[in-house]
């Protein structure tokens, strides 16, 4: 009696539902990831408002918005931050961090979509994080290039207060 | 992967359906790399909570420069907030009644905040907050002056 030959079974892995699940997690990471790390790169505890809303539910627009950041640095001192360029603070009178705001009006009014006012302010608005201990002293100098700049409309990042404890009835 | 294009390369005459389309490989490579880098810089979308205000600015137009401007002055006492308006010592309890006051009784009013060099942001955010709840949409500082502690 011959005995039976076994036969070269080759195992294919299907990769088509593997490049589903893969595509699928993709999607889910783009959408939900935040890829706009420069807009909160600097890591900073908020001082708490009540009053603090998100974008949304403000009437006023976010379109074109610059998001300028208060880093302390190793020393104490503090810096400003625009996208993810690091400039010394001097009361207002810093050339390069004016020079750069300046441009980034600059772009912006030739989009287009604002145009300067009369009084030479701009109305995009300027988002300003400012951790909550940071002295007056240094903020007054980020407030100060900003309005020197002719950006008046600020948005002031905080933290939300926590949600109202759920109360049991006994 | 690796093992794969070489026994690959070695048969050829392969009928495997993969195989045929060697391309699957490097678009799965390529599909691993994206989607690594992704995991890897991954982070859930913060939105973070704003209180908009403008600034003031006297344009020049008398109309506009005729509205009450208050000014309230932040010290930081004894690790508590003191506000100071017209000179009389407020908490935060007290500002807002003092804002509300204001508001009902003229329509336009600008804050000026003033306050001592190392008073925290945190004191001063205070006073945006309290002017928000009070719908006072101009708020500006009042800038210190380096030879003087403060500016009262």
């Amino acid at each position: 009696m011959p005995l039976p030959t076994v036969k070269d079974t080759r195992i294919e892995v299907d990769m088509v539902p593997y490049i589903d699940i893969i595509t699928l997690l993709l999607l889910f990471l783009v959408f939900v990831g935040d890829l706009t790390q420069h807009a909160a790169s600097v890591q900073m505890q908020l001082p708490r408002a009540d009053q603090a809303k998100k974008d949304d539910e403000h009437k006023e627009g976010t379109l074109g918005r610059i998001v300028v950041q208060l880093d302390k640095t190793r020393t104490g001192s503090y810096q400003a931050v625009v996208e993810t360029q690091h400039y010394e603070l001097a009361n207002g009178a810093n050339a390069s961090l004016n020079q750069y705001l300046k441009h980034l009006i600059d772009t912006r009014l030739a989009d287009g979509h604002f145009t300067r006012g009369a009084d030479g302010t701009v109305a995009f608005p300027v988002k300003l994080r400012i951790p909550k201990d940071a002295p007056m002293y240094e903020v007054e100098k980020v407030v100060a290039t900003c309005a020197k700049a002719g950006l008046v409309n600020i948005h002031y990042a905080a933290e939300a207060p926590p949600p109202p404890q759920k109360t049991t009835k006994q | 992967m690796l093992l794969r294009r070489k026994n690959m390369a070695a048969n050829p005459e392969d009928e495997s359906g993969h195989d045929s389309r060697p391309w699957v490989y490097f678009m799965v490579d390529c599909f691993m790399l994206i989607t690594e880098f992704f995991v890897l810089t991954f982070q859930f979308k913060t939105e973070e909570v704003i209180l908009p205000h403008k600034l003031p600015g006297c344009t020049g137009i008398p109309s506009q420069c005729m509205t009450e401007s208050l000014t309230v002055h932040v010290q930081h006492v004894n690790d508590v907030p003191v506000y100071q308006v017209l000179r009389e010592p407020y908490d935060q309890t007290r500002l807002a009644d003092c804002f509300a006051r204001a508001v009902s009784q003229k329509k336009n009013v600008i804050v000026r905040v003033s306050y001592d060099k190392a008073v925290p942001w945190s004191d001063v955010m205070n006073v945006f907050n309290e002017c928000s709840r009070a719908r006072i949409q101009q708020v500006g500082l009042v800038p210190t002056h380096d030879s003087s502690e403060s500016t009262h």
